[in-house]
């Protein structure tokens, strides 16, 4: 029984994390598309929704989690993916994964940062 | 069911040599009750005696004839030809993702050395006195009972993708090995066993696919005893006993 520790620290809390955020992401979506087909039966224009959602601390909130969850959940199953389709291991392979959730921060924060100012 | 049961023969591809080989046609009478092992064996006594294949007890037990056939692992011997023949025609192979002996021979170290990582094997406890009452009843044999029958053929090894994608995954059979382990109130190395499988390549890798349960002949379900490794390494997580 072979021991290397960081990992098997590590694994069972990165997996726990990422059914965690998959819990979430379920609720996420779903209340995203139900505002989604909301606003599209109310049949609100561009202006009118940007004009609801700018300085809505809710809205700043919840699409914020949202991001955070998507960046988490989604690096964490890249990194399983590197694992699988390339040669990287250890500290590469971490990298690439923390810059994935970096980048995803960053797209999807960018986007908020667009609707609530 | 499966073959057309018209023609006398049928011709059955067996692949020959190593890593790098070929597929070899043979014509093999079709007989009643007909088994993949009773086609090999009628290949190598009759036709090409230099056919390389394993095969020990023959009726499901020893676990050595896993070939593919038509492209899924199965053990030969309880693999009876109605089943699998299309056309009349068969294709063997060896199992994949183990390193090729010759002909539908492959080298199983890799697929036991999982074993050993995975600490597959008993373990007693320190303070073991005698024999161990165990109540067949009691929730933790039946768990073991659920994943003991495994006899070590290999098919859930060469159908997992997982396998296939991290060569050092510990796979489904080492790791349902552990969970039958985890489970025998006799063992002292069960906290031992629970940090051996949560590695890097360990139970967490597993995509739960379910291809090895899909693909066990002997009905087990590795996939669900990769799940419970899952859940007890998040219990202890969670209980702070790691
Ligand atoms: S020959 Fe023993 S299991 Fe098939």
């Amino acid at each position: 029984m072979a021991s290397q520790s960081r990992d098997q620290l590590w694994e069972p809390r990165l997996w726990l994390l990422q059914r965690v955020t998959a819990v979430a992401l379920a609720l996420w979506v779903g209340v995203h598309l139900i505002t989604i087909l909301a606003v599209g039966g109310a049949g609100l224009s561009a202006e009118q929704i940007l004009g609801r959602t700018r300085h809505s601390a809710v809205v700043a909130l919840f699409y914020g989690s949202f991001v955070l969850l998507a960046a988490i959940h989604g690096a964490l199953g890249v990194r399983v993916l590197i694992a699988e389709w390339t040669p990287w291991r250890g500290t590469r392979r971490d990298g690439a994964a923390v810059l994935v959730a970096v980048l995803l921060v960053a797209l999807g924060g960018r986007a908020l940062w667009a609707v609530v100012t | 069911m499966g073959g057309t049961g018209t023609s006398d023969t049928i011709a059955v591809r067996v692949w020959r040599g190593e890593r790098h080989g070929g597929f070899q046609s043979f014509a093999v009478p079709r007989l009643a009750n007909q088994t993949v092992l009773d086609v090999l064996r009628f290949i190598q006594r009759r036709l090409d005696p230099g056919l390389a294949f394993r095969h020990a007890c023959r009726v499901g037990v020893c676990g050595s004839c896993a070939v593919r056939v038509n492209g899924i692992a199965r053990w030969a011997c309880r693999t009876h030809l109605d089943r699998v023949v299309r056309d009349d025609a068969l294709e063997l192979a060896p199992l994949d993702h183990l390193p090729a002996v010759r002909d539908l021979v492959c080298d199983l170290a890799p697929f036991f050395d999982q074993w050993t990582a995975a600490g597959g094997y008993f373990v007693p406890r320190p303070d073991a006195d005698g024999f161990a009452a165990i109540a067949p009843e009691s929730p933790a044999r039946r768990a073991v009972e659920a994943g003991i029958e495994c006899i070590g053929c290999g098919i859930c090894y060469s159908e997992c993708d997982t396998v296939g994608d991290r060569p050092e995954y510990l796979g489904p059979a080492a790791l349902n090995r552990a969970w039958t382990l985890q489970n025998d109130t006799r063992d002292g190395a069960r906290a031992a066993r629970l940090h051996a499988v949560s590695g890097d390549a360990g139970c967490h890798a597993c995509h739960s696919r379910f291809a090895c349960s899909e693909r066990c002949p002997k009905g087990l379900s590795p996939a669900a005893s990769i799940a419970a490794l899952k859940r007890q390494g998040v219990a202890a997580l969670l209980g702070g006993t790691r």
